[in-house]
């Protein structure tokens, strides 16, 4: 073995690109988001606008935070931490560069699409398929060129920051792949092959595990780096970060159903969603408290550093939010919190606290060692600090406050339970009006502290001479014990008895009579032989495990199964349930030609960030809304619409609840129906035509996907939906309301009067519901 | 008023399996890392300060 001295110099020059767009993003976001919060109160400030109204700025605000600011931010964070913890450059500028230059382009292709009403109305997955195959294609070179990096090392081992980066690449590509599986019907516009239930179970899969594997996992990587770095001493436990990862990564991904609480969904898949979120409170906290506790000795340094202020506050957010998510995931705290302003505290208290604080502890640490210059002004970031901490706390006790208010106001039941107390809808909203714009100041003192730092960093860096760092390592040539091919990492004794207790345990529980009996026997001497076999060859078993976590590419496989498992065991039973033959004793009627567009119209508008279609199993839901919602009434529908939030009342039963005349006047200007509401006016919906002409293909890709739609010509689409846009147009003006039939408002009016209208079945294999 | 039809009976037990799965790995890590050397703990937990020196030490 030959051992040679070589210097390398670090790829910084697209760490630096990548935390420079990180703060741009940052700073557009984060405006976005006060400009939205302001809407809420000040119903004006959707300017009678289409692409300014907060339906479609909604989706732009959550898109730019999420993957343009915590993304950017994320991958200079791993790319510098990964290169000095690898002791090797990046594999390819190339690839760096194409991922850069890729993933801002994708960014500005969402700024522009969101606000046209480009969207495929699923929450954080509204991007149209174009660029979802752009971000796949970035996701794949990200990975190729950090993946080609960990095989190019000079350091054998991998540090458990690499493990989270690695998590983090192989969950979020699955998720997002399997998330946004589409049909495109135009070159802008696609159907999500999932429907129904199961389209809200992938969708909350992935939505949760987006919150898991792309604003938490590689964020604790960086914590694990960073926080050691800043503090200028090793992580207080490195057992308990291993504990952290494998616990995190086998249990994150089964927690999605707890979105979906109380709902159609089928009950075991709540129980499994109820259960694994209750876990998560363990390895959370051990991760919290490992970050913090490596401050142990430095908590002096707290008083002038702002770097450790930040990371410090950053950590304690991420253990407050980890401990309200599973609280939040139980089923009747989740029907107290569900749908209102308590979940956006929620996520405001781990994006705002616990992304924004370590970027910003980041951003700071970074900028003088990129720069080569010392920070501009300490004290304008201790002053960020504080303005930043101050808005988030404002933020957070104002969405509580108005969360729970709201629940127990539309909750709240009189005379035993058979009568709503605040029977109005407008009651409640009214009531948390001032807590919502609380939170419009406490998100804008956050922004202004965020301007602060962007202030900071450029008075830094401005006129000053970027560098790159350089180490020097000797080469050794790897010794070939150590490495792990996949016939080892597979035919190795813990993966084989693994896979047969699993094996003989599915036998065990779904097999008849004898065969049942034997997967239990089966199973237990699997085991035994499994003790007996570690008693005898533990050192075996160590050193598997050890060469294991210096490969990374066996490693990748292992974790990939690792959540891949749960994510199959979770959809593919819906498979068999989201069936026309398996519904409960109602099934949803196609829409009509006329009643599509319209509901295209509603996704468009994302009409389903502020209105459900899914009335709980809950005695107050069905009080206010009417009867509950089953499974089959949703079974056609694609995207799922049944919502997150009510910031406006429940839609699924709205079909027929008011004549026509009462929509038209309400999407026209909703206050003169509904004294204080905050909905925007559309006026736009009153001049713009309906495109029957797209009809053709949507109808087409959706008989695809399995609604059962006869095989209709263009000619017969286009007479169904003028046929029934002249019936409601006639309906309209014998109401004294003038419009032509072909007219966006008469294809919305039509999909919201259908809305509820169901067809009765004698469900498969048991007795109808009364 | 309520009344939900439950055909997947026969899931309530994916519920049970993966939390019994998910404890067990969660105690083969505990117990793994548990017996870790020490030496190697340390080494590895001192990988982020190995390499460029602090910023102070350049400036001042």
């Amino acid at each position: 073995m030959s051992d040679q001295k070589i210097t390398i110099e670090y790829n910084d020059r697209i760490v630096r690109q990548f935390l420079l767009a990180a703060i741009l993003w940052g700073v557009v976001g984060m405006l976005v988001g006060v400009i939205v919060a302001s809407q809420l109160n000040f119903w004006q400030a959707n300017f009678n606008l289409p692409w300014l109204t907060f339906g479609r700025l909604r989706p732009l605000h959550t898109n730019a935070v999420i993957f343009a600011f915590v993304g950017n931010m994320m991958f200079a964070g791993v790319y510098y931490s990964t290169q000095r913890l690898v002791k090797a450059r990046l594999a390819s500028d190339f690839l760096s560069s194409l991922h850069f230059w890729g993933w801002q382009a994708i960014i500005v292709a969402a700024a522009i699409t969101l606000p046209l009403g480009l969207t495929r109305g699923k929450e954080y997955a509204e991007l149209i398929w174009p660029i979802n195959i752009a971000v796949a294609v970035i996701w794949v070179v990200f990975a190729a060129n950090f993946f080609w990096t960990l095989a190019r090392r000079n350091e054998p081992s991998l540090y458990v920051a690499i493990w989270f980066y690695i998590a983090t690449i192989i969950t979020v590509a699955m998720l997002y792949i399997v998330n946004h599986l589409s049909l495109p019907t135009s070159l802008l516009h696609s159907y999500p092959v999932f429907g129904g239930v199961q389209d809200a179970l992938v969708q909350w899969w992935y939505g949760h595990n987006a919150v898991a594997f792309f604003l938490t996992t590689p964020i604790l990587g960086i914590m694990y780096y960073f926080v050691p770095k800043a503090a200028e001493r090793p992580i207080y436990s490195y057992r308990l970060s291993v504990i952290h990862f494998w616990s995190l990564v086998f249990v994150y991904i089964w927690a999605g159903p707890h979105h979906l609480l109380n709902t159609a969904l089928p009950g075991w898949l709540q129980a499994l969603g109820m259960t694994f979120s209750l876990m998560l409170w363990a390895p959370s906290w051990g991760g919290m408290l490992n970050g913090l506790l490596t401050l142990r000795g430095a908590w002096h340094r707290l008083r002038t550093d702002p770097v450790l202020k930040f990371f410090a506050a950053g950590v304690t957010f991420y253990g407050m939010a980890t401990f309200e998510g599973p609280l939040l995931a139980i089923k009747s705290v989740n029907a107290l919190g569900h749908y209102t302003d308590w979940i956006i505290g929620h996520v405001h208290g781990g994006t705002l606290g616990w992304n924004g604080f370590m970027a910003a502890g980041m951003f700071y640490w970074l900028a003088p060692r990129l720069w080569l210059r010392p920070l501009y002004s300490p004290a304008l970031a201790n002053l960020h600090f504080w303005i930043g901490l101050v808005g988030i706390l404002l933020y957070l006790s104002a969405m509580w406050t108005s969360g729970i208010t709201q629940g127990l106001m539309l909750n709240a039941t009189n005379e035993g339970g058979a009568v709503l107390a605040y029977p109005n809808f407008l009651d409640t909203l009214n009531t948390i009006k001032p807590m919502m714009l609380m939170r419009v100041i406490g998100g804008g003192l956050y922004l202004i502290g965020f301007l602060l730092l962007a202030y900071n960093i450029w008075r830094t860096i401005a006129g000053a001479q970027a560098v790159n760092g350089t180490v020097e390592v000797f080469v050794e040539e790897r010794a070939p014990s150590s490495r792990l091919g996949l016939h080892a990492t597979v035919a190795s004794a813990p993966v084989i008895f693994t896979v047969l207790v699993v094996f003989f345990i599915c036998v065990w529980l779904f097999g008849r009579g004898m065969v049942n009996l034997l997967g239990l026997l089966a199973a237990m001497v699997c085991v035994i032989l499994a003790i007996a076999h570690y008693q005898a060859r533990a050192r075996k078993w160590g050193e598997w495990y050890d060469r294991l976590l210096v490969n990374s590419a066996p490693f990748a496989v292992l974790t990939f199964l690792a959540v891949a498992v749960g994510g199959l065991i979770q959809i593919i039973p819906t498979i068999t349930i989201n069936r026309a033959a398996n519904v409960e004793d109602r099934r949803e009627i196609p829409w009509t030609p006329l009643e599509l567009a319209g509901r295209d119209l509603y996704v468009l508008e994302g009409c389903y960030l502020c209105h459900s279609q899914m009335i709980r199993t809950l005695v107050p839901d069905v009080l206010r809304y009417g009867d509950y919602s089953r499974l089959g009434e949703s079974i056609y529908d694609h995207p799922f619409q049944w919502g997150s939030k009510r910031t406006g009342p429940d839609l699924a039963r709205e079909g027929g609840k008011y004549p026509h005349a009462w929509h038209f006047d309400h999407l026209l200007a909703p206050r003169s129906i509904s004294v204080g509401s905050i909905m925007p006016n559309y006026p736009w919906l009153f001049s713009h035509d309906t495109d029957i002409g797209a009809l053709k293909n949507k109808i087409d890709v959706l008989r695809t996907l399995g609604v059962p739609y006869p095989a209709w010509s263009p000619a017969e689409i286009n007479t169904a939906a003028t046929d029934q846009a002249k019936q409601i147009a006639r309906d309209l003006r014998a109401q004294q309301r003038l419009v032509a039939p072909e007219r966006e408002i008469v294809a919305l009016i039509a999909y919201l009067q259908k809305l509820g209208k169901f067809e009765p079945v004698t469900p498969h294999g048991s007795a109808a519901a009364p | 008023m309520f009344q939900r039809v439950i055909y997947e009976n026969w899931q309530l037990v994916f519920p049970i399996v993966a939390f019994g799965a998910a404890v067990a790995i969660c105690c083969a890590v505990v117990w793994r890392v548990v017996h870790m050397p020490r030496g190697q703990l340390d080494r590895l937990a001192r990988m982020p300060l190995d390499d460029d020196p602090p910023i102070s030490d350049r400036h001042e």
